[in-house]
């Protein structure tokens, strides 16, 4: 269990990134949804280690990732967007910085490497954008941290290559392994995602599974504006919903939506629906 | 699940992790020992030939020099790995990443060193008996100089060298763990500015030696030969050393404890 308590957090200049955000994240994959300047990179830096909290706290299973204890590191990985190997291959980097990580599955980089059409004897600083990230996906994904954090995995991806990693992170992951991913294109993984995390201007609005969305709320889309709509927005001719799950209406969830939903303050009740059961 | 106690198997992976960085440096550093090895021992067979015509001591001098910026190489291998994200968040304490940058640059790197050069001497003394340059120029040297004897002036100075060259790692490992960007560039700026700072302390306390003596008066007085005059110079600049090498030593424990304190707030 990933935990956020009373966290805050500034850089040097005093701009505070992150305001009091509390949570929790269970097992399983985790949307983190916010703007620009959300606080998105911050929240998986201090998840990983890689900051330190300077209020609050960041507690994974037990122990502080800002502590960086070695017990710890070698549970997490961070794959952020900047993320390089400092190595002339994939299988390199897995033997100079995968020996730190005692879940490295060799077999599990090879059959993600193969998937994405790669060998990993491919040289890294002469591969293009897309399939260096494709590499490092594969990689991350074997290292089999329990904390995963991914930002923009999909980044750089072509059509075919975001199926695979849709596939490929719902056969990696494992029951124990918690997975957070950044993005703003949220229809890559979409049907992958157990909760999601909604930061606005440093502070989470947001922190719920997807099965209680799915149990509160239905989202519609209409070619005629909708009385129940809690929601609405208007895309060309057609009507965007969000209404209550007992509408004689429903799909799968629209994270965009939601997004769009809860930051643009215009439906506070769609909280209160979430609260309903005091599991937000 | 991991120990967290001091792993001797994890800082074993910290070599392990830095292995390409670190074969990069050796066949470099290796490299330009052997070569500066080669230069002093051209430059003393030289002036020893010559007779000190000529510009071979100041070869020999250069050859010297480059075997102890070779030995300043030692940090380098970190900004080699530019990812800091990466190294801060390597499954490895800070006291383990402390262990290896210091075992590295202390321990490790001057006995390769160390192993190159005496290895180079031992194989050079089956064809001269100039192979071991810096005993063999000093002999040149009382020779030339009509029997001065900078014996205790050399071996004082090679402690001081020592220490010196050792604080200026440290100084050059302090910038390199601090900075976040152009860390190789700032370490070998920090380098250069610490060697004119190391001359110039030099200087300071040549000056300081020559005032507080009396050799000028002695030699104005016309009380001192030239060769005592030379002799006597050269002990009290000996007799200094201790001072500088205490400041260096200082200078030297400064960078280590800031530079444990960085890699246990930043780990790099």
């Amino acid at each position: 269990m990933l935990t956020f308590q009373n966290l805050s957090y500034s850089y040097r200049s005093g701009y505070p990134v992150l305001k009091n955000v509390n949570a929790a994240v269970s097992p399983g994959i985790c949307l983190l949804l916010g703007e620009n300047g959300a606080g998105k990179t911050t929240l998986l830096g201090l998840s990983s280690g890689l900051l330190r909290t300077a209020s609050g706290f960041v507690e994974f299973d037990g122990e502080y990732p800002g502590d960086r204890l070695p017990s710890t590191m070698s549970d997490i990985f961070y794959l952020s967007d900047s993320w390089q190997s400092p190595f002339k291959d994939i299988y390199t980097t897995a033997r100079f910085h995968g020996a730190f990580y005692p879940n490295l599955d060799l077999d599990m980089l090879a059959s993600n490497l193969e998937a994405f059409g790669l060998t990993g004897r491919e040289k890294l600083k002469s591969l293009s954008l897309g399939m260096r990230r494709k590499t490092y996906i594969a990689y991350a994904l074997a290292l089999k941290p329990r904390l995963l954090s991914l930002d923009e995995p999909a980044n750089g991806l072509d059509i075919d290559s975001k199926k695979e990693l849709r596939r490929m992170v719902s056969r990696c992951i494992g029951d124990d392994q918690t997975v957070i991913i950044s993005t703003h294109t949220v229809a890559d993984l979409e049907v992958l995602y157990d909760t999601i995390m909604l930061l606005h201007k440093g502070e989470l609005l947001l922190s719920v599974s997807t099965a209680l969305v799915s149990e509160k709320l239905g989202f519609v889309t209409s070619s005629m504006p909708i009385q129940e709509a809690l929601y609405m927005e208007t895309e060309g001719a057609s009507f965007n919903a969000i209404v209550r799950a007992e509408s004689p209406y429903g799909s799968a969830i629209d994270f965009e939506l939601l997004y769009s939903a809860i930051v643009s303050g215009k439906a506070p009740e769609i909280i209160e629906i979430l609260k309903e059961d005091g599991k937000q | 699940m991991e120990n967290n106690n001091i792993s001797i198997h994890r800082i074993g992976l910290l070599y392990k992790f830095y292995s390409p960085a670190i074969r990069l440096l050796l066949i470099i550093s290796g490299t330009v020992l052997l070569g500066s090895y080669a230069l002093s021992l051209y430059g003393v067979v030289m002036s020893r030939h010559y007779f000190n015509e000529g510009p071979f001591f100041l070869i020999y001098s250069m050859g010297a020099g480059i075997a102890g910026w070779v030995y300043m190489a030692g940090p380098f291998i970190l900004p080699m790995v530019s990812n800091r994200a990466l190294i801060t968040t390597l499954p490895a304490s800070w006291a383990e990443k402390s262990i290896f940058i210091f075992s590295w640059i202390f321990v490790v790197y001057p006995l390769y060193l160390a192993v190159l050069w005496y290895g180079a001497v031992g194989i050079c003394s089956f064809f001269t008996d100039a192979a071991s340059v810096n005993t063999a120029m000093m002999a040149h040297m009382s020779e030339v100089t009509g029997g001065l004897d900078v014996r205790t002036m050399a071996q004082g100075s090679r402690y001081f060298n020592v220490l010196s060259n050792m604080s200026m790692v440290a100084v050059a490992t302090l910038i390199i763990v601090s900075v976040r960007r152009n860390r190789f560039i700032l370490g070998v700026v920090g380098l250069l500015v610490c060697s004119f700072a190391a001359s110039l302390v030099g200087i300071i306390v040549g000056v300081v030696v020559l005032l507080n003596s009396k050799l000028m008066e002695a030699a104005v007085a016309g009380a001192a030969t030239p060769e005592a005059f030379a002799q006597n110079l050269l002990d009290e600049i000996a007799g200094a050393f201790p001072y500088v090498g205490i400041f260096s030593g200082l200078v030297l424990i400064v960078c280590i404890v800031l530079t444990v304190h960085k890699i246990r707030i930043r780990q790099c």
